[in-house]
C-alpha cells in the first residue's frame, strides 16, 4: 500500500508559510527587513508548490484546509512583495539641495509655516501615515 | 518633525497612542511631498479611503540654512530609515 502523503504535504506547506510570516512580520516590526528578499521569496514558492502538490493529490480535508491556507499566503506575501517597490519623480530632492519653503496644519490644525525651522538642525520624515 | 498624509484627527490619535514628541504636519493632498518630489509614483497600496497617493518614506537631515545635509530613503515601502542607522547620521553631520 502506497502512504499518501498529501495530507502531510498540505501541513508542511503550511507550517512553512507560518514559520516564514512569524520571521517576516517580527523583522517588520523591529524595522529590519533585509533588502535581499531572495530567501523569503524562495520560501513562499516552495510553500505555494508543496501546497499545489497536496491540493492536486485529492489530500481530503485534512490535508486540503491547510494546504489551501498555505497557497493563500504564498499568493498574500508575493503580492505585497510585488507592488511595494516605489518610484519617484525624477526631482526629488538630493542631499547639497536646498529644502523649498512650504506650510501644512498641524494636528491642531494650526498652520506651520517652513521659516520657523531657520534656529537650527531638523530631522524631517516623510511617512506613510499611521496604518 | 513628520510629514504624513493622515489627517489631524489620525495624527492627535496616533501621538497620544504613541508618545510621539515631534511636531507632526497633516499634507493630505500631498502638496507639501511634491514640493520635495517624495510622492511615490508607483503602485499605490493605501487603504481604501485613505489619501489617494502616499510618500515614498524619506528621512531629511536639514541644517538651519535649509540645506539637506543628509537623506535616507527607502526604494521600497516595506523597510523604513534603521533608528540607529538615522542616529548615527546625526552625530556623524550634527557631532
Amino acid at each position: 500500500m502506497i502512504l499518501d502523503i498529501s495530507p502531510l504535504l498540505g501541513a508542511i506547506a503550511l507550517l512553512i508559510i507560518v514559520a516564514s510570516g512569524v520571521v517576516w512580520f517580527r523583522a517588520a516590526l523591529a524595522v529590519r527587513l533585509p533588502k535581499n528578499r531572495t530567501s523569503f521569496i524562495a520560501c513562499w514558492l516552495a510553500a505555494g508548490v508543496i501546497a499545489l502538490a497536496s491540493l492536486t493529490n485529492s489530500p481530503g480535508w485534512l490535508g486540503g484546509i491547510p494546504a489551501s491556507l498555505a497557497l493563500l499566503g504564498c499568493l498574500f506575501f508575493l503580492f505585497s512583495v510585488s507592488i511595494s517597490r516605489q518610484i519617484l519623480a525624477a526631482d526629488a530632492i538630493a542631499p547639497g539641495q536646498t529644502i523649498p519653503a512650504f506650510e501644512a496644519p498641524d494636528e491642531n490644525k494650526e498652520w506651520f509655516k517652513s521659516a520657523s525651522l531657520s534656529g537650527g538642525p531638523v530631522l524631517l520624515k516623510f511617512f506613510r501615515g499611521h496604518w | 518633525m513628520t510629514v504624513s498624509t493622515d489627517t489631524p484627527a489620525e495624527i492627535k490619535a496616533g501621538r497620544s497612542k504613541h508618545g510621539l514628541l515631534a511636531t507632526m504636519l497633516s499634507d493630505r493632498k500631498l502638496e507639501v511631498t511634491d514640493l520635495f518630489g517624495l510622492r511615490n509614483t508607483g503602485r499605490h497600496s493605501g487603504l481604501p479611503g485613505g489619501a489617494k497617493a502616499l510618500p515614498v518614506p524619506t528621512s531629511l537631515l536639514i541644517d538651519k540654512e535649509g540645506n539637506v545635509l543628509w537623506m535616507d530613503q527607502s526604494e521600497n515601502y516595506q523597510r523604513r530609515s534603521d533608528p540607529d542607522y538615522v542616529l548615527s547620521a546625526l552625530q556623524t553631520h550634527l557631532g
